[in-house]
């Protein structure tokens, strides 16, 4: 019997090493799918039994203080991590009719309470309660979401490329994901831009600035079949096309149009100051006297739907340089660009208004043919973003309720869950922009505590056994040596 | 490779200096040693042989000086405790190395000091010239009560099993030891610093599970990292179960348990940094 544990012990442990070698080769996500199949749950199992006999067969695990709490520290590890596993909480409900949700994900909004959880982070800008796997015996709403920032390192903007590179989902469908990487730039230093073969050289860098155009005026060009009506940027303005018999009106004058809210509450503002999305509102009526709406801007003329015959654009002075401007928040680079035998000399201005806050490299980089195929999207991009502050902390400050009733009010910060009710709730992620939301992680806590049992049992077994022991041994040995 | 201009990098680079001395000059007394090894009264040193045993331990000294002052100035200069990134485990680890070789010479009779030297050689040689230096802040995960217990305790236990390496490849090789009078033997020594490394690497591991379930959720994430240092337990449990069942009637097949468990360890201190295809939730560290 003894011979066969010792045998079993080998097995054991060389198993275990092997299947963990592996599994850091699969990745966590198909390492846990691993080590939670059937075949393993039993290897578990029989791991258990394994250290039960063992601690039965071996009268000196049980005569050592330190070997025994060790043993039966791994029993309780192996025990409680296979009942808090998601096949535990499968058997538990099937026999004991406990029915709790192994693991899962909250979206807190500060309006209703919430108990749904998700098996996914929900997105908020598409939520969907139908999705949801379960209700926690309890309900959470978001009363403060508290974040705190070090203080900025450096005052330049970060030039920044961005590119839309080919990456797998993860269903593994072919997606576009947008990579981005800094430029490490010095004035007068020649650097590669990360992912191309293009070169840098920053020329010079304006702290404040704003940019010079040239003298064009800003006007809605109405392009139809029989050439081009020219329209002045003001509310009421209009222009027939006698051709199509449209009428195009000029409704809202936008010096920066922003778009606020979610998906099914948006909002599109103005929100002045100096023109950094200058737009036009148009209203576009057909010879039937059918109106149709649209918003014309002129930083990105290919956005919004196209029209039936008619183009509509909203031209903008081009930008020809930059000037220091002290009562300017925002910067201007000026750059040198080399690639593919050609060399351009460019402004990147933040904010202002054109194509000039962002700088395609199409031109530099492969061929042409290159980037007809790949799409006009995955040609990568320079731009200016100021220095974003290292995140310091962020608290959820949570409301808890129960039948309606408030019963509990907490805070969850990363390290610091909250725990209610037979489940830990995490900090996963948060709104940072409006601080509407916070993410949280949900987790059930069966097994948890004889986990952390089997831990400190282990501990302390490890330490009595290896060094308390010899200490204590060594002092003996003193003793009887007449010390 | 990245050269550092500044006064810790200085620092760090007088220490490198310090240890490969005190390595070099070992290794001249050793070489004699050998060579005096077949002559007959050989035991008692000479005079300029003590000498030169005084001179490594010296330099030794002066290394750990220097290592100490480095990270001194370290933890001044980024106003916590400089355990952060990997630049500073491994700063720390250059200069822990020392007070671990006073202790096992005095306590557990295990010397190797030359071997140390080497130890804290390789172990600063990333920190002169591969990781950068520049001051990072704490993101709000690794800002945790847990995290300079959990990396102190996995720092000494690597220190010391890589100091069980030495005499484990020693007795591999064929020698028994001990090197010096007073000492014990390869195998005894590989054994004793095992056994006060283990309980501290079982300490790292255990206190990294309780971190990850208050920070992620889960005391065990499947992370390649965390795998790894799984897999270094295992080894070193499977020596001392080996150890315990057979005592030193297989004193090789013992030995190289020691030895697979510091290239596991060597591994998992790697690992996500051999390449970002193996980036897991420790990728902090690199």
């Amino acid at each position: 019997m003894r011979r066969a544990a010792k045998w079993c012990i080998w097995t054991a442990l060389g198993l275990l090493v092997i299947l963990s070698i592996a599994g850091a080769f699969l990745g966590p996500a198909r390492s846990k799918v691993l080590f939670n199949s059937v075949p393993l749950a039993v290897f578990w199992f029989l791991l258990v039994v394994l250290l039960v006999v063992g601690v039965l067969a071996f009268p000196r695990l049980r005569r050592s203080p330190g070997l025994l709490a060790m043993h039966v520290g791994s029993v309780l590890v192996l025990g409680g991590a296979m009942w808090g596993s998601d096949a535990g909480h499968d058997a538990a409900a099937r026999l004991l009719g406990r029915s709790k949700i192994p693991s899962g994900y909250m979206l807190v909004g500060r309006g209703d309470a919430t108990d749904l959880v998700f098996a996914d982070p929900p997105d908020p800008e598409d939520f969907d309660p139908s999705l949801a796997i379960g209700r926690l015996p309890f309900s959470l709403k978001l009363a403060d979401l508290r974040m705190t920032y070090y203080p900025l390192l450096q005052e330049e903007w970060n030039l920044w490329v961005a590119a839309l590179r080919p990456a797998r989902d993860k269903q593994g469908h072919a997606v576009k994901k947008k990579m981005t990487a800094y430029v490490r730039w010095a004035i007068g230093k020649e650097v590669r831009i990360p992912s191309t073969e293009a070169r840098l050289t920053v020329l010079q860098y304006l702290p404040g600035a704003r940019p010079v155009y040239d003298e064009t005026k800003p006007a809605l060009e109405i392009g139809g079949l029989c050439g081009t009506v020219v329209l002045s940027p003001e509310v009421g303005k209009e222009a027939v096309l006698p051709d199509l018999g449209i009428t195009v009106r000029i409704t809202q004058v936008f010096s920066t149009l922003r778009v606020q809210g979610m998906s099914k509450a948006i909002e599109v503002v103005d929100a002045g100051g100096p023109p950094e999305n200058p737009a036009l509102k148009v209203e576009v009526e057909w010879p039937d006297g059918k109106k149709e709406y649209r918003y014309v801007m002129a930083r990105f003329p290919m956005h919004g739907d196209p029209l039936e015959a008619i183009r509509l654009t909203y031209r903008w002075p081009a930008v020809v340089g930059a000037v220091a401007d002290p009562t300017s928040e925002t910067p201007a680079m000026e750059v040198l660009l080399r690639g593919g035998g050609q060399e351009n000399r460019v402004w990147l201005i933040p904010g202002g208004p054109g194509e000039d806050a962002q700088i395609s490299l199409a031109p530099l980089i492969g061929s042409a043919a290159e980037q007809e195929a790949e799409g006009d999207t995955t040609a990568p991009e320079l731009y200016l973003a100021p220095p974003q502050p290292d995140l310091k902390g962020v608290q959820s400050d949570l409301e808890v309720f129960q039948q309606g009733r408030l019963v509990n009010r907490q805070v969850v910060e990363p390290n610091q869950p909250m725990h209610f009710e037979g489940y830990h709730l995490y900090q996963a992620s948060f709104d940072n922009v409006e601080e509407a939301y916070t993410v949280l992680s949900v987790k059930s806590d069966s097994g948890l505590w004889w986990v952390y049992a089997g831990f400190i049992l282990v501990v302390v077994g490890v330490f009595w056994q290896f060094w308390v022991e010899s200490v204590l041994a060594r002092m003996t040995n003193k003793d009887a040596h007449g010390n | 490779m990245e050269i550092k201009f500044t006064i810790v990098g200085a620092l760090i680079y007088l220490a490198m200096l310090l240890y490969l001395c005190s390595a070099l000059v070992a290794l001249v007394r050793w070489l004699q040693r050998l060579g005096a090894e077949g002559l007959p009264g050989s035991t008692d040193p000479r005079p300029e042989d003590r000498r030169l045993d005084r001179v490594v331990k010296v330099l030794y000294g002066l290394g750990f000086l220097a290592a100490a002052a480095a990270l001194i100035l370290r933890g001044y200069e980024v106003e916590h405790v400089p355990l952060q990134n990997l630049f500073e485990v491994v700063l720390c680890l250059g200069a822990l190395v020392y007070p671990i070789s006073l202790f096992c010479r005095r306590f557990l009779k295990v010397g190797g000091e030359w071997a140390d030297a080497v130890i804290c050689f390789i172990v600063l040689f990333p920190a002169g010239f591969v990781f950068s230096e520049e001051p990072q802040r704490l993101p709000p995960i690794l800002q945790s009560f847990i995290f300079i217990p959990h990396v102190s305790a996995y720092m000494l236990s690597y220190v010391i099993l890589a100091k069980a390496f030495v005499p484990a490849l020693a007795r591999l090789a064929g020698r028994e030891g001990p090197a010096e009078a007073g000492l014990v033997a390869h195998e005894l020594a590989a054994y004793r610093m095992t056994m006060l490394g283990f309980p501290l690497l079982t300490l790292g591991l255990v206190l990294g599970a309780w971190w990850g379930k208050l920070a992620w959720g889960d005391y065990w994430n499947w992370d390649p990292k965390e795998l790894w240092s799984l897999v270094s337990w295992l080894v070193y449990l499977g020596y001392l179960h080996f150890r315990s069942m057979y005592g030193t009637r297989f004193a090789r097949a013992s030995a190289v348990f020691v030895v697979v468990g510091l290239v596991a360890i060597l591994i998992t201190l790697s690992w996500v940094n051999l390449g970002r295809m193996f980036a897991g939730l420790h990728s902090y560290a690199g």
